[in-house]
């Protein structure tokens, strides 16, 4: 990889953004605590090139176990073989969190269209309602389809 | 996204699975407490009320994260001591 030209700007612009990176560094230290331009730029450039360690690591993970992709297992292995196997618990609790909420919103219909989404928040009257209406509608399609399929039956006969 | 970005600027670095970024991303909101905790008792005990490199610098940082000492890329302004030693 090449060299960094700003810190935390690598040619490829592969990094965090500074300015979230600070509010996240200040909110993890107490209030009357000031944190010097040099230290920032540190602490930044750590966390970019922990990302790099976990994610090269997790590769030869994945290697090992003739895998193609990353997985979620390959990280944690990773993690275990770093030395940093104290994090592994809540990390996997947070990969359980992820995985719950990507079900819940499957099961929501979640990213299927603005249409659909907002059937998690009807009541169940209005739920009802809106099947009545759809059936109706369906109902009226097919009659109207019926009808229409029936008619040049009616002036065959009406030929003859 | 970012995350993935920086994941897959390496490339040796393949396809990645969607839940990875989370995990990566927590592992390091931990790892930054970590270090900052850290530094922060050395800030603490030479009676300083700026957190600064040379907080970061100290030994008890290069012993806590050994393994990060030689991924550490030079900065522009300065090299960290810890980075120094190491070389030595």
């Amino acid at each position: 990889m090449e060299p960094m030209d700003i810190v935390g700007k690598s040619k490829e612009d592969a990094s965090l953004p500074k300015a979230t990176m600070t509010k996240i560094i200040k909110e993890m230290l107490p209030p009357d605590v000031r944190v010097a331009r040099d230290a920032q730029d540190l602490l930044i450039e750590c966390c970019v090139e922990f990302i790099n360690l976990v994610s090269s690591e997790s590769n030869e993970v994945c290697n090992r176990e003739d895998k193609r992709t990353i997985a979620p297992e390959h990280v944690l292995k990773a993690l275990q073989v770093l030395g940093f196997g104290e994090y592994i618990e809540e990390v996997y609790a947070a990969y359980e969190q992820h995985k719950l909420e990507t079900m819940q919103d499957s099961l929501r219909g979640g990213g299927g269209g603005g249409k659909w989404n907002n059937g998690a928040e009807m009541t169940e009257e209005e739920a009802l309602a809106e099947q009545q209406r759809m059936f109706a509608e369906a109902r009226a399609r097919m009659n109207g389809g019926a009808i229409a399929s029936k008619q040049p039956d009616a002036d065959q006969s009406l030929d003859s | 996204a970012r995350i993935k970005k920086i994941m897959q600027a390496d490339e040796d670095v393949g396809k990645i699975a969607l839940a990875v970024p989370v995990l990566v991303s927590k592992a390091l909101e931990l790892f930054l407490q970590d270090l900052c905790d850290r530094t922060y008792e050395i800030t603490l005990q030479r009676g300083a009320k700026t957190m600064n490199s040379l907080h970061l610098n100290s030994e008890t940082i290069y012993n806590g994260f050994p393994i990060i000492r030689e991924r550490i890329k030079d900065l522009q302004d300065f090299q960290p001591n810890w980075l120094i030693m190491y070389r030595k």
